[in-house]
């Protein structure tokens, strides 16, 4: 009986201490148990391959009983022994072949509450951080003999694992090839983020999102009715929809949940406010140092008079407060969320007050700066409320050399570049006059 | 990665740049909100220009953010003036709110002519739908008045003439645009509003109708609301009726004219009907049947109405724009406008007025 | 994709009865411009009737590549270079017509050629844009100005201060023989059609374009808004005195509960906004159809070196642009429109003729 050559059987492997080997002898024959222990769960591998093994009197026996167990899986010749244990595996080597056997913990991962898009009344639950619980998730939610899901893995590095959901009978195949073009492009080591992966599939330079991340399981069912593509990454509770158009940014799953009389004035109220966030800025700049005519004549002595205490130009006041606000939506995402109500009190009550009342700011531009924050807090999906926060800073440039013509020009430049963009083929930026939704 | 220090590099020099031509705060301007033309005393600079400039608050109260201040200058044209008047002041000079033009009444023929009316279309920053006016005695004196329940100065004035707040069947309201279209019309003569300042508050109940050339006539009170009513379709006026033993007003709610003009007569017909409740009355109206009371108004204003029609030939001016209509309703081209010249001081007025009370008010 | 037959007409009607035909019409008004009011839109129905039908025939292709089916290269080419220079031009003449109004109304202490060369640059990038991108922007942008002008428009239509006399008085001067530039004038509301000759590449389904019979009671309906309505307001002998007739309309026009209450600077902000679109699309017409000429020119791809003939041209034009906006005056503006007016019917009926041969050539060859 030769010894048993760990490096020989797994190649690659480098022993860790979580690395449990075991040799198992029967009849003078013998074979090697490997399992990592943190990844595997002992009390199965107790209760299925050692009772099996408890069970049989010699090694042909055992490695038939093994078939029977639930996630077996038998290694051919290469290299896929490290793989395989690396994802949960246990391994039992016989002299002659290797088996493997699927023994991985269960996931402790709970789908979480909804919280990057929160609705009143509707699904509560979002996805897990386990990519099977995900599956599942969606399986129950678009039962479809049509739902096909294909595995894949992202990261030179990380190799995380990838999932691949599509309604067989209404996706595009144009999207699919497209899809499987980029991801094998991706040269990325190491890949944890759903927001990460989107970037890698699409421009990374893009002003606007071309992928719909959601953390709402019904908000990715309804995508995958519409024929669109989810791609869902281990370890992350977030879909990836796509392709995704300028309108699926605006609309909140409330939409589908609520009487129209309710939800398309809601509608109109996003896009004014992403009116509001990106162009009230650079129009204040235009308005209040080019083309004063715009206001009402009352309004325009007010600012005139709230300005006055004011010693800089209108483009400082604008910058400043808008770095303030900014400053303080970045420091309440990073805060705890104990410390973070205190950051908004002292930062928005306190300094805002302070502000005006040493002249630094006039009032009116408090209320820009808040209303511009407020606004951006209406579009419902995170990706793009941040595309919409940068995309104010060039209009106020634009503002400050050119006046209202500039802020003009440079809507007119984001409409244009708008629609300039292709989600996976798809138009951006267009009307979808008489097209069937699932095209979107 | 060099590629992203240019375009960065690009970026920060951009913006180094900063802007130059044309960005001014503000509150580096000074808000003109009236502008008033007077005749001064120098032979050679006729024109004596003030301008009322507000002085901006951080919170409007009525009565005392109307603080002003009134700078005025003479020169040979308005914009030498102003441009004079640049050098009084601290602040860049913003005429884009100036809603109001004030004439003073001794350039009131001046501002007929085309170079005067001209100043004011041609600046970019003036408004065409300013309003026009006549002031009595000097512009400068309507200029220099504060009410006491003004929120910004001028804004009185504004209110008084845009109907927004005040309603009164006094105050006739010009346009810019309008004076100069009636100024080139054929067919329609302008008229200005008079404005007459009374210690801390406005009056402004009479206008001022003029030819091409010159201020013609100044209307009296009751004549205007008359006027009033014929030019802008004014609606919410209301007749005063006497008679020896009773007396009573009507509040009209509805007003109607049309007129045709029968060239052969030559005559003009005018029909007039109104809609009206009884606002005040010496004796109750359930007295007599109200076509009584119908009849004896309508008698009344259709006097008050011809005499209108009548001091308006007389002055041969045409401010509601009969000649107008002439020329819209006839197709000879110019030979419509030669024919309506001729015609109009021979023109007899068939004024017909229908008065309907509907209802007596709150009482009896 | 008929609607996108449709936004084209719109925005160059929109523009010209806007821009130019006012200007050339009115100062005619005495002089038969109201007959040309209503013979201008047969002469350009008829024209944009037998474009789009000819066009028709060749399903998805532009017209430098139905050129090139019919034509030795050595015509081809110089037919192409004419045709550009002239879409183009009429692009440049109207922006320097809106930097004129620009600098006088919204920046008027902003030397011309700066403001020129930011509209320039601007339009040159979304000149270069793909042909399926510069549609869907022309949507976007129509959609979200044409209400703001109805709303103008309407709200002057019905406002006290329209004097509907002056409107009748005008009535008068209706039998007249009308002038071939009035008659040009009014003809080129039309005129978009001509965008088919590139976006036609777009149109392959072939299908008839519905709803054609409703463009000529809509311009009309345009042209008589635009040619009464300064007039209504401005007096049948005082819009002489006025330069840009429809700004000083908008300026007389007091919209008592509207929030900004000059409306004046959202009507001029409005039209900026349709002048980029249309320079967009005459720009991009016009370097689409030069840029055929070059061989490594192809409609398919948007790599760097396709687009590299069109983008000079742009450059090329947009320099040109600059220059000439900050030499010439507006007197010198003007001359320049109406002897454009004059020049372009005979020159798009020209055209219109040689697609309508080569479009019956084509079916005589199938047959």
């Amino acid at each position: 009986m030769k010894p048993f050559h760990l490096q020989a059987a797994v190649p690659g492997l480098e022993p860790s201490s979580d690395l449990v080997s075991r040799t198992l002898n029967v009849n003078q024959e013998s074979a090697q148990l490997i399992y990592l222990s943190t990844l595997c769960d002992k009390q199965y591998i107790q209760s299925s391959i050692m009772q099996a093994f408890d069970a049989c009197g010699n090694l042909a026996e055992f490695n038939a009983k093994l078939t029977m167990i639930a996630g077996f899986e038998r290694i051919k010749n290469g290299n896929l022994q490290a793989e395989k244990l690396l994802h949960g595996f246990a391994l039992v080597v016989f002299p002659d072949a290797i088996c493997a056997i699927e023994a991985k913990k269960a996931s402790l991962a709970k789908p979480s509450e909804t919280s990057s898009e929160s609705i009143i009344q509707g699904p509560q639950k979002a996805f897990s951080e386990d990519l099977e619980q995900n599956v599942q998730i969606i399986r129950t939610r678009y039962p479809s003999k049509n739902l096909n899901v294909e595995y894949t893995e992202i990261g030179t590095e990380s190799r995380t694992q990838l999932a691949i959901l599509y309604d067989k009978a209404k996706v595009d195949p144009d999207i699919l090839l497209d899809l499987d073009k980029r991801l094998a492009g991706v040269e990325a080591a190491v890949v944890q983020a759903s927001n990460q992966v989107q970037m890698l599939l699409t421009s990374r330079f893009e002003f606007f999102p071309t992928a719909l991340v959601t953390d709402r399981p019904d908000r990715t069912a309804l995508s995958l009715s519409k024929g669109k593509v989810i791609l869902l990454l281990n370890g992350t509770p977030f879909s990836i929809n796509l392709p995704a158009v300028f309108y699926d940014f605006m609309v909140s799953m409330d939409d589908a949940y609520q009487s129209p009389w309710l939800t398309r004035p809601l509608l109109i109220l996003r896009y004014m406010a992403v009116f509001i966030t990106t162009a009230l800025p650079a129009l204040y700049v235009a308005a209040v140092s080019y083309n004063p005519e715009f206001f009402q004549t009352q309004l325009a002595i007010e600012i005139a008079g709230s300005r006055a205490a004011v010693p800089y130009a209108s483009f400082y006041e604008v910058f400043f407060m808008l770095f303030m606000t900014e400053a303080l939506t970045e420091a309440s995402i990073r805060l705890p969320k104990h410390i973070g109500s205190t950051a908004t009190t002292v930062g928005g009550l306190i300094l805002g007050q302070a502000a005006q009342e040493a002249g630094l700011v006039s009032s009116i531009m408090i209320i820009i700066a808040s209303s511009v924050a407020v606004s951006n807090f209406v579009i419902p999906i995170n990706t793009m409320s941040y595309s919409m926060r940068l995309i104010k800073f060039p209009l106020v440039i634009c503002a400050m050399y050119f006046g209202l013509v500039g802020v003009v020009t440079g809507i007119f430049c984001f409409i244009v570049y708008a629609a300039s963009l292709r989600s996976f083929g798809r138009p951006y930026l267009k009307l979808f006059i008489g097209e069937a939704k699932k095209s979107r | 990665m060099k590629r992203g220090w240019i375009w960065k590099g690009v970026l920060i020099l951009s913006l180094l740049w900063l802007p130059g031509c044309g960005f001014k705060d503000i509150d580096r301007r000074f808000f003109v909100m009236a502008i008033g033309i007077d005749k001064s005393n120098h032979a050679n600079k006729p024109y004596h220009v003030t301008l009322k400039l507000a002085i901006p608050f951080t919170k409007i109260q009525p009565g005392k953010t109307n603080a002003y201040q009134l700078v005025s200058d003479d020169g040979s044209t308005i914009t030498e003036a102003v441009r004079h008047m640049k050098s009084k002041v601290d602040k860049e000079l913003d005429f884009s709110q100036a809603k109001i033009i004030v004439i003073g009444k001794a350039m009131s023929a001046e501002i007929l002519q085309k170079g005067t009316l001209d100043w004011f279309l041609r600046r970019r920053d003036i408004q065409s739908a300013a309003y026009m006016a006549l002031g009595d005695p000097t512009a400068e004196d309507v200029l220099n008045v504060k009410t006491g329940s003004e929120r910004f100065p001028g804004d009185s004035l504004f209110l008084s003439f845009d109907q927004d707040g005040t309603e009164s069947s006094f105050i006739a309201t010009e346009y810019l645009f309008d004076f100069h279209r009636r100024v080139t019309e054929k067919g329609l003569d302008p008229y200005m509003p008079v404005i007459r300042p009374m210690d801390s508050a406005y009056l402004i109940d009479r206008v001022a109708v003029f030819d091409k050339k010159r201020l013609k006539a100044i209307l009296s009170p009751e004549e205007t609301r008359i006027f009033n009513a014929l030019t802008t379709d004014f609606q919410h006026f209301d007749i005063e009726t006497k008679s020896k033993t009773l007396q009573f007003a009507i509040a009209v709610q509805h007003f109607k004219y049309t007129y045709t003009i029968d060239p052969s007569a030559p005559a003009l017909h005018m029909n007039i009907r109104i809609v009206g409740e009884s606002e005040e009355s010496t004796e109750t109206l359930y007295k007599q049947p109200w076509s009584y009371y119908e009849r004896l108004a309508e008698r009344q204003s259709q006097t008050r109405y011809m005499h209108l029609l009548q001091k308006l030939q007389a002055l041969q001016v045409d401010p509601v724009g009969f000649g107008l209509r002439y020329r819209a309703t006839r197709y000879q081209r110019d030979k419509d406008w030669t024919a309506w010249e001729a015609m109009y001081p021979k023109l007899t007025f068939h004024a017909k007025v229908q008065i309907r009370i509907k209802s007596s008010g709150g009482i009896k | 994709m008929s609607r996108y037959f449709f936004y084209l007409m719109c925005v160059s009607m929109l523009i010209h009865t806007i821009l130019f035909i006012p200007r050339v019409l009115i100062d005619e008004r005495f002089d038969g411009a109201i007959p040309s009011l209503f013979i201008g839109p047969v002469i350009g129905c008829v024209l944009m009737v037998v474009f789009t039908r000819s066009m028709q025939q060749f399903k998805g292709k532009g017209l430098p590549e139905i050129a090139a089916m019919f034509l030795p290269k050595a015509a081809a080419v110089p037919l192409m270079l004419v045709f550009g220079l002239v879409t183009m031009t009429s692009g440049c003449l109207i922006w320097i017509h809106c930097a004129f109004i620009m600098s006088k109304y919204l920046n008027p202490d902003m030397a011309i050629y700066v403001l020129l060369s930011l509209f320039v640059i601007v339009t040159c990038f979304g000149a270069l844009q793909s042909t399926k991108t510069v549609l869907f922007s022309l949507e976007i942008i129509l959609i979200l100005s044409v209400p703001l002008l109805l709303t103008l428009l309407v709200h002057s239509i019905f406002s006290e201060n329209m004097n509907y006399d002056a409107v009748k008085a005008m009535i008068d001067y209706s039998w007249i023989m009308p002038s071939w530039k009035s008659v040009s004038a009014s003809s080129y509301t039309f005129a978009g059609y001509i965008g088919l000759a590139v976006f036609n590449r777009e149109f392959k389904d072939g299908k008839p374009i519905r709803f054609l019979w409703l463009i000529p009671f809509l311009g009309l309906g345009l042209m008589l808004a635009s040619f009464f309505i300064p007039i209504g307001y401005l007096g049948t002998a005082g819009i002489d005195d006025y330069i840009y007739t429809w700004v000083s309309t908008i300026d007389a026009i007091r919209m008592k509960y509207v929030f900004i209450e000059r409306v004046i600077s959202v009507y001029l902000l409005i039209l900026l906004m349709m002048t980029y679109v249309f320079t967009m699309i005459t720009w991009h017409l016009g370097s689409q159809v030069i840029g055929s000429c070059f061989r490594s020119y192809d409609p398919q791809t948007a790599a760097w070196r396709s687009k590299l003939p069109s983008l000079v041209i742009c450059v090329v034009i947009g320099i040109g642009t600059v220059l000439a906006g900050s030499r010439i005056n507006e007197i010198m503006l003007f001359q320049a429109v109406s002897s454009w007016m004059i020049f372009h019917l005979p020159f798009d009926a020209a055209f219109v003729m040689i697609v309508f041969i080569w479009s019956k050539s084509k079916r005589r060859i199938q047959q």
